[in-house]
């Protein structure tokens, strides 16, 4: 039964690894660059619903959707201000800034919010429901975590498959220059996918801080890199990659706490993407690309 | 130039080379990508100090060869003897210690290094020292640095380019790029040199001096040459056999006479009121340093298809792509209709109904078929209008209507262009710019694609087209511009071009 | 040889060795006469061990041309290892430099033996995929010095993993899991600090002087040209990358030498992106700029103190213009066209024979 608890901790942890590094897939698919300071972006939509709900007093829901609208206008804001201009640059050029941005939001969120932790109340609330007379107990925040990674997932893929505007998305993301011929304008396309990224980055940093309440301006560097390494696990670039690379980081790093050791944990899930690198050197789901002679 | 004896089945060897080993024995050498074979069944055989040319049309497979040849892909079958020694299972670092060294079709210089650096290393495997002796700057070192520092300035000598030894290779203009690149080849001692198109984009001078460069190096070296090259004049001028490559397949060979005359190579590579709608005027375009497109101006009228010919690298794609806004050019001035398209970012032309069908299609190949016709409808909202373009699209490519659903990625290179244009049909355009549609495709259905070009132009769309198959892009057109190096050297009616004897030396095969 | 005869790299070496040497010898006048604040004197060695940390990292990123995030973690593995022989050395000898020496040699040959095992299956990889390896790589290092155990008792070393399972006899803990490096002998000085510098140095541009750097660079700037005059991939990249983590190995025992205790999360993804940032800002495969960031970013946080809580803020302000300035285009051209315009008045201003240095 401890099995079972632990294989459904593992999947919700990966659900929000999952929903993170879907921010750094569709990113990095569309713009080729690793947005380092997504993770941080996380850490500010959870500072806003503490705020919203525990200062202000809203409604858990109002609180989540502000967040989601200021990590929205927070994304479109950083890629016009700071990637935008370094579209045709080294891709070095890109990451150092993107390394610039994630410190300018730790320390701005530092000064606004000071650097004692703040303690999250979960906006899901503290119950459980029991199973097989109270030999497994799953936490509503468990739950509705897993829920809400299944409904984003279809909803993304049915948005990227299915309406003019997500298709047009893969088109830039397979060919800026012929996406132009057909009137797409690359710029607009290229925020749109921050825009959701961020949008998505608050719903994980809401999820992330009820399951684990402390909050802090570092708060989403961590989870940040992990899902970098989940979007790269499962072949980045790709959404379902994405979803799986997530959701079997989450599932290793619970198994490894639970059966090998704590401390090692992060070691260990570093250490199997590194096996499965050496192995499949473009991630589980990454296509190849070879370089044309 | 000495008379070529045929060897049966292999192919020919030169008088002076015959009673030695040939340098290069390629027999049945093939390789699949994906279920469609590049190159198949090819059969070469090069003399120890022979200059054989290899030729065909675009996509024939000319470059896939030479990197079959230097093992950057693995061949799928077939064998290659280099001096006799089968190099199987050798990878591209030991078959250039074995004896063949190559420059490459879109030049690959260690361009932040400098001109003696990369000759340097060229020599790298005959240079002893090992990196210990190096950091610690043992006797060894400094004589060895010595050495390939007075060896590099002789290699370099041979192209007088002594003086450039320190500056960046990337600074170099591009004539003086390529010529480094075969002085680099030449610093790992091959037994053979592989050159991918040694004179793209040289002007007709620098490829003269060029051709007689190339045959020093075979008389100083005593090695044997292969190149590919589109420039009939110096392939016939240098080479002393010439094989000819189309879909893969090797469909003649012998001396260049011979091979200019053969019925099946004329046919298959050498080829058949209005108002201004786009008028382009003076422009220019740099890519960095080097000036490639000079001074064009040129006009296409309403319901008028307009050919643009020329050899490879003569700048035509680049033309195409600063009318689309895809580049930005230097200076000039491009309108369309009323509007000045230099100042109209690149998504927004396509609204004054001016659709760019670019060089190697660029379909979107995880989407299909109909997402990718819905991409080209992307600007209209007009759901009616979309759907009786999506149908008159059916109606002219059935094909594409049985693959919807697929992806276009898992096209054909026919359907692929087929999707390319259907495309840029579904932005209703009244001008078509088309560039290269029928490159890399079989004879059959390059006369499918210009005979629906036709049709398009007859339904009322004004096409410019960009075309290497001068033949048949001429024969469709009402008139044409011959382009080189960068300049419109010719322009006229089409018919009076096809009958240019300039035209058809340079571009339709004497 | 002269001057004259020199050509262009060498006399760029030359100036870069001397402004390390005039450096240190004013450093070393400011010391003998006092002139120094304490603070600024803390820093010297940190200063030494993140300027070999910048020039090594910028054999990788600028020189090979592959990016690493997870340099701190040679660090690491070098400090980890040098300063448990510091301090098994240095109840047996009290020739400080002769044991530091010696540790930074292990320290070097350790975090090499690392690179060795990064860098095989790093091979196959490049780009992002190699970055995130060398970032996990990292972590991982950092993971496990973090858990690692190791006493030293009269019946010679005691390691355990995860649980302080040291079954010690008297004798002294000198690695405590989480806590870290603890009483470490304090035998880093200014002046080795230098001498590594210098060594490093010499070491790098005279690689990149000879064949084998040719090649590393070769890998750089178009792999498969480089194969096509038969260099060897695999060697070369995995050269560039070992001697570039046993440069970052000696720099950690230098760096743990100067403190009495050490904790692994010093060496940590942080202070990868820091070591990266000064390469980059330094210009990628300029030694002497990896220098000058190194130096100017050490000190700089400390000079900015006076801004306490706004000064990691002006940092990434900082970084960020910085890189938009020098990248975009638009406001790249424009600044040039600044410089030119001062560079113009300047010359005008000064005598004909005297070149401005812009």
């Amino acid at each position: 039964m401890s099995f079972l608890s632990n294989l459904i901790s593992g999947i919700s942890l990966g659900s929000v690894y999952a929903i993170i590094a879907l921010g750094y897939t569709m990113v990095y698919g569309i713009a080729k660059m690793l947005n380092f300071a997504h993770g941080d972006v996380i850490m500010v939509g959870a500072y806003i619903c503490f705020f919203a709900t525990m200062r202000y007093g809203m409604h858990p829901i109002i609180g989540v959707l502000l967040s989601m609208i200021v990590c929205t206008l927070l994304g479109i804001v950083i890629d016009r201000l700071a990637y935008k201009p370094l579209r045709q640059a080294p891709a070095l050029a890109v990451l150092i800034t993107a390394i610039g941005m994630s410190y300018f939001l730790q320390n701005s969120a530092q000064l606004l919010w000071t650097s004692s932790p703040k303690v999250f109340q979960s906006v899901i609330g503290n119950g459980s429901i029991k199973l097989f007379d109270g030999a497994l107990s799953i936490s509503y925040v468990t739950l509705v975590t897993i829920v809400v990674c299944i409904v984003i997932m279809i909803g993304l893929v049915l948005f990227v498959n299915k309406t003019k505007i997500g298709k047009s998305m893969r088109a830039v993301s397979e060919d800026k220059g012929a996406a132009q011929l057909m009137g797409i304008n690359v710029n607009t396309t290229i925020s749109l996918t921050f825009a959701i990224g961020s949008a998505l980055a608050a719903i994980a940093g809401v999820l992330l801080c009820s399951a684990y309440p402390t909050l802090t301006p570092t708060t989403g560097a961590m989870p940040g890199i992990k899902a970098f390494t989940a979007a790269v696990f499962g072949g980045i670039g790709s959404i379902p990659g994405a979803l799986i690379g997530g959701i079997l980081l989450g599932i290793i790093e619970i198994f490894a706490k639970a059966y090998i050791t704590t401390q090692l944990s992060d070691a260990i899930v570093f250490a199997v993407l590194i096996v499965v690198l050496i192995v499949k050197p473009t991630g589980l789901l990454g296509k190849k690309i070879s370089e044309k002679v | 130039m000495s008379k070529m004896i045929p060897i049966p089945s292999t192919g020919y060897l030169n008088e002076r080379d015959i009673g030695k080993a040939p340098i290069l024995e390629a027999t049945h050498l093939g390789i699949e990508f994906g279920g469609l074979k590049a190159v198949d069944d090819f059969n070469l055989t090069v003399g120890r100090t022979e200059i054989a040319g290899l030729i065909g049309p675009n996509g024939a497979g000319k470059t896939t060869v030479f990197n079959l040849l230097t093992k950057v892909y693995q061949p799928t079958h077939g064998t290659i003897l280099l001096d006799g020694k089968d190099t199987h299972g050798m990878n591209a670092i030991q078959v250039n210690k074995a004896g063949i060294a190559r420059t490459f079709q879109n030049i690959r210089l260690f361009s932040s290094l400098t001109v003696e650096e990369n000759v340097k290393l060229g020599m790298h495997n005959h240079t002893h020292y090992n990196t210990l002796e190096g950091i610690l700057r043992m006797p060894r070192y400094w004589q060895e640095e010595k050495r390939t520092h007075e060896r590099a300035l002789e290699l370099l000598h041979i192209f007088d380019m002594e003086h450039l030894a320190e500056h960046k290779a990337g600074s170099l203009p591009y004539g003086a790029q390529r010529r480094l690149e075969i002085v680099r080849a030449l610093a790992t001692e091959p037994k053979l040199l592989l050159l991918d198109e040694p004179a793209a984009g040289m002007n007709p001078s620098e490829t003269e001096e060029l051709m007689e460069n190339v045959r020093k190096i075979r008389d100083i070296f005593q090695i044997a040459i292969l190149l590919i090259e589109h420039d009939m004049q110096f392939v016939t001028g240098i080479c002393e056999g010439i094989a000819v490559l189309n879909y893969g397949k090797i469909i003649a060979k012998g001396t260049p006479q011979e091979v200019i005359n053969n019925p099946e190579v004329i046919r298959s590579y050498l080829g058949n009121r209005r108002a201004i709608m786009l008028k382009v005027e003076n422009l220019n375009v740099y890519y960095g340093m080097i000036h490639a497109i000079k001074d064009i101006s040129l006009e296409v009228k309403r319901g008028e298809i307009v050919s643009l010919v020329g050899a490879n690298g003569a700048g035509k794609t680049t033309t195409l792509q600063a009318i689309s806004g895809m580049l930005k050019p230097k200076s000039g001035k491009v309108s369309y209709l009323d509007h000045n398209l230099l100042a109209t970012p690149a998504h927004k032309i396509v609204q004054y109904g001016l659709s760019h069908v670019p060089e190697g299609r660029r379909v979107f190949a995880q989407m299909t078929v109909l997402e990718n016709l819905e991409m080209g409808a992307f600007i209209s909202k007009d759901k009616v209008k979309n759907k009786n373009n999506l149908d008159s699209v059916f109606e002219h490519f059935p094909r594409l209507e049985e693959r919807k659903r697929q992806l276009a990625g898992t096209l054909s290179g026919g359907e692929q262009q087929m999707l390319a244009i259907g495309r840029a049909m579904m932005a209703s355009p009244d001008m078509l710019l088309l560039d290269e549609p029928s490159m890399g495709l079989s004879p059959l259905l390059v006369k499918e694609i210009f005979k629906i070009i036709k049709e398009l132009n007859e339904d009322g769309i004004t096409i410019l087209l960009v075309e290497q198959n001068a033949k048949q892009a001429l024969s469709i057109a009402k008139r044409g511009y011959v382009l080189e190096t960068g300049k419109i050297v010719l322009s006229g009616n089409a018919a009076d071009l096809l009958e240019n004897d300039a035209v058809k030396k340079a571009y339709l095969g004497g | 040889m002269k001057l004259k005869t020199m050509n262009k790299t060498t006399r760029s070496n030359m100036i870069t060795y001397a402004m390390v040497i005039i450096a240190f010898v004013i450093v070393q006048i400011m010391l003998g006469t006092g002139n120094i604040s304490s603070r600024l004197q803390g820093q010297l060695v940190p200063i030494c061990a993140y300027i070999v940390m910048a020039i090594s990292l910028n054999l990788t990123v600028g020189v090979l041309g592959e990016l690493s995030l997870g340099h701190a973690g040679f660090m690491s593995a070098g400090a980890f290892s040098g300063i448990v022989v510091a301090s098994c050395l240095s109840q047996n000898t009290s020739n400080e430099i002769l044991v530091l020496v010696l540790s930074m040699l292990v320290g070097g040959v350790v975090a090499a033996i690392v690179g060795v095992i990064v860098g095989v299956p790093v091979l196959r990889l490049s780009g992002d995929y190699l970055a995130i390896v060398t970032l996990a790589f990292g972590e991982i290092i950092k993971g496990i010095v973090n858990n690692l155990y190791v006493g030293l008792d009269g019946s010679g070393l005691h390691i355990s993993l995860i649980k302080n399972t040291l079954q010690m006899d008297g004798g002294k803990v000198l690695i405590n899991g989480p806590m870290g490096l603890t009483g470490i002998p304090r035998i880093a000085s200014f002046t080795v600090g230098f001498i590594l510098i210098m060594v490093c140095l010499f070491v790098i541009f005279n690689l990149v002087n000879s064949k084998s750097g040719r090649a590393i660079m070769a890998l750089r700037d178009n792999k498969i040209a480089a194969q096509s005059v038969g260099i060897n991939i695999t060697n070369y990249k995995l050269m560039a990358f070992v001697i570039s983590a046993a440069m970052a190995g000696m720099a950690g025992v230098l760096f743990a030498a100067n403190f009495s205790t050490v904790v692994a999360s010093k060496f940590d993804f942080n202070t990868s992106i820091l070591i990266l940032v000064f390469v980059v800002l330094g210009g990628l495969g300029n030694m002497r700029g990896s220098i000058i960031a190194a130096t100017v970013l050490t000190v700089l946080p400390e000079v900015l103190r006076s801004f306490s809580d706004y000064r990691m803020l002006v940092y990434a302000v900082v970084l960020i213009v910085m890189m938009l300035a020098t990248n975009n285009p638009t406001l790249k051209n424009g600044l040039n066209l600044a410089w030119s315009k001062i560079a113009g008045l300047f010359r005008k201003n000064t005598e004909k024979g005297e070149q401005a240095n812009v």
